[in-house]
């Protein structure tokens, strides 16, 4: 007779991922670079000997889906006979089951009485690893040697001991090596705390009730996974989406699902996928992998616990040679972070046939990767810096989309404007979200962010990697798209704002390196709005007007895209009552019915690559 | 019926091995079948078992046809 009641389980659980919370508060209390610091972006675990994931921390999915995949390739390439107590691994190698390179896990075995327990590890994007751009995010690398350094898995530490030559050809190949050694050291510091907690758990309910409780939690979640999965009518379900380009060229990339849900597993077939291309836009397996694992987790309850028993129900296809599955030695570092976003809603778009009130309307689909780096003229010291800004979800069947939110594989928060500048050379002018960038719907899109810097130093180096500048976010059941993100330039003395393609003569506006940028200039960055869910007509006009006191919609929009006459008197807005009326009727009577899916999909017969074409053309023609 | 096979790699070595089925990276095991009389590359036995049930009937006419990334 098992020790364990439902209660018991889940009071082990909530042990389990304290631990991982402190390990967390650990990274993010001592790093020394703000994407641990602010941005919060790592995940840590506990692992079993096996690799599988015991407990984590909801910080950076796309990581934890990765780690247990990072974590087993360790394991199997060192060999468990050649890892000992007091050893330290290191792992990012793309090549060999990592995400891309930034991404370093880094991990310890837990021995307990001599015997090994398992592992306890963490993963986070490291801001700056070498390669050909500061911050390591080379939106125009061709192969991986260009995005920074590879680590296969190898020690840190031995039996406690600094292995002092690794760490020597680390800090050498990284431009902010001090950055580099603070972070590497909050990791380390979070798994000796979580090394301490566990070895007290056991010393407190014995090694064979958490080793039982922990087979059981992964038993438990498999079995309510599944159990969700069950309630999706079972069918194949496909879809289609692009990548606008790869920083490389100017074409764009098709990414194909085909979802087929049977009983109690699902089935996510990459199937159709482009060939991977010379940009960094490729993810590799284990990127992909996460992608699935977000999807079909976000459409389930958030009380499941989330460990390696809640993989089992799903099976991943990702051919090799691929966007979805890069093979050596293919560029990918903005696999993990535009197109991972692309894949999660290329899934959620293909099971809104199955399953539409799950799914929310198009979500901006770009982590605005934006980069700064050179010798800061205060210290003189070379600094580099990661940030990411949020974007409008989109509008689900409940609630209207979050506005200015980090995307949902990444989860991540931005930097304080105050922490900002407090350390780098560009001055916030503005940072505000953007009025009327959220799709209409009765469920409203989030909205997107709008920021400008100015620019202190006599030159800082600029590199970018944003996406959504052509293909907007979809409204989904009669709500309309959001809107594009765009990245401008203002050089000092110019009168006008204009694109980094322009200015510095590159073959992508939304995807370049090394520009460098001088005293004076501005720069523009906005972020895309989610897309609407639900006619827009039917959204009850006192959310309208709520909307346009808020500014989140303009009196214009109002009337527009939602019928609603809103007048202003005395500073008071108001709403007209019997113009709304008529205006709606009017708005109805003039539309096509019935109302399709997506605000752009194929009709019966038309194909994807007329809608290709269509949403390229819809682009240039809105200018 | 399949055998576990190590894959022993010089340190210089870039090529990798991909499942035959999933695509995933296989690190130093390797699960051989033969199928048509062919070797096939897994992961594990799960992998090998959702070709037969899956990728074969899904697949097969359109792998003859353009061949699957597998076979590039």
């Amino acid at each position: 007779m098992s020790k364990f009641d439902t209660v018991a389980l889940l009071t082990l659980h909530n042990r389990l991922v304290n631990i991982c919370e402190e390990m967390a508060l650990v990274m993010m209390k001592t790093a020394y670079s703000t994407i641990f610091s602010e941005g919060l972006d790592f995940c840590c675990v506990i692992l079993n000997k096996d690799a599988e994931i015991i407990a984590e921390t909801e910080y950076t999915p796309s990581m934890i889906g990765a780690i247990t995949h990072t974590a087993k390739w360790t394991i199997e390439e060192m060999g468990m006979d050649n890892i000992a107590p007091g050893d330290v691994i290191i792992h990012n190698d793309s090549y060999r089951g990592g995400c891309h390179l930034p991404e370093h896990m880094i991990m310890k075995p837990v021995f307990l009485d001599g015997e090994l327990f398992g592992f306890v590890g963490n993963m986070g994007h490291v801001a700056e690893i070498g390669g050909k751009a500061p911050g390591s995010f080379a939106a125009d690398a061709t192969d991986i040697y260009q995005e920074g350094l590879r680590l296969p898995p190898i020690k840190l530490m031995e039996k406690g001991e600094y292995v002092k030559d690794v760490w020597k050809m680390i800090m050498t190949n990284h431009r902010t090596p001090y950055n580099t050694w603070g972070d590497f050291h909050a990791m380390i510091g979070s798994l000796q705390v979580a090394e301490k907690r566990l070895a007290g758990l056991v010393e407190r309910y014995g090694r064979e009730y958490i080793e039982e409780g922990s087979r059981l939690l992964m038993d438990y979640s498999a079995r309510r996974l599944r159990a969700e999965i069950e309630e999706i009518p079972d069918g194949t379900y496909h879809a289609i989406n692009w990548l606008e380009d790869d920083g490389v060229s100017a074409e764009m990339i098709q990414i194909e699902v085909t979802v087929t849900v049977r009983g109690d597993e699902v089935i996510v077939d990459f199937t159709g996928s482009s060939p991977q291309v010379k940009g960094p836009i490729n993810c590799t397996w284990v990127v992909s992998a996460s992608v699935v694992y977000i999807a079909i987790l976000s459409l389930t309850d958030p009380y499941i616990p989330r460990n390696s028993g809640a993989f089992r129900p799903i099976k991943i296809i990702a051919p090799p040679g691929t966007v979805v599955n890069v093979q050596h030695p293919g560029p990918c570092v903005a696999g993990n972070t535009d197109s991972q976003i692309k894949l999660i809603d290329l899934i959620l778009s293909a099971l809104s046939q199955a399953i539409p009130r799950k799914i929310t309307a198009g979500s901006g689909g770009s982590s605005s990767n934006f980069l700064i780096g050179g010798v800061h003229p205060d210290t003189g010291q070379y600094y580099s810096n990661y940030s990411f800004d949020g974007q409008g979800t989109g509008g689900t069947a409940f609630k209207d989309g979050n506005d200015a939110e980090i995307p949902r594989h990444g989860n991540c928060r931005n930097s304080p404007i105050e922490v900002f500048e407090g350390r780098y050379s560009l001055l916030t002018l503005e940072y505000k979200l953007v009025n009327d960038s959220g799709g209409p719907g009765r469920n409203r899109g989030g909205l997107g962010i709008s920021r400008i810097y100015e620019v202190t130093a006599p030159e800082v180096t600029i590199s970018a990697l944003f996406d959504r500048f052509k293909i907007k976010p979809w409204g989904l059941f009669g709500g309309k798209e959001g809107t594009n993100s765009s990245l401008t330039i203002k050089k000092k003395g110019d009168n006008r704002w204009r694109t980094f393609a322009e200015v510095y003569g590159r073959p992508s506006a939304s995807k370049f390196t090394n520009a460098v940028v001088t005293k004076g200039d501005l720069i523009h960055i906005v972020t895309p709005g989610g897309g609407g869910f639900g006619d827009p007509l039917d959204r009850n006009p006192e959310l309208v007007l709520e909307d346009v006191k808020e500014g989140y919609v303009s009196l214009e929009s109002a009337k527009r895209d939602y019928g609603v006459v809103i007048v202003k008197t005395n500073k008071m807005y108001q709403i007209n009552q019997e113009a709304t009326r008529a205006e709606r009727e009017r708005l109805r009577a003039a539309r096509p019915e019935p109302i399709p899916l997506y605000d752009w999909w194929p009709k019966e017969g038309e194909s994807i690559n007329v809608v290709r074409e269509q949403l390229i053309g819809r682009r240039s023609r809105s200018g | 019926m399949g055998n576990w096979r190590d894959i022993k790699l010089p340190w210089y070595e870039t090529k990798i091995l991909n499942c035959s089925l999933c695509g995933r990276m296989i690190p130093r095991k390797v699960w051989i079948v033969r199928i048509d009389g062919e070797e096939r590359e897994f992961c594990n036995p799960d992998c090998e078992k959702l070709y037969h049930e899956y990728w074969l009937p899904t697949h097969s006419k359109k792998q003859k046809k353009t061949g699957n990334a597998k076979d590039n």
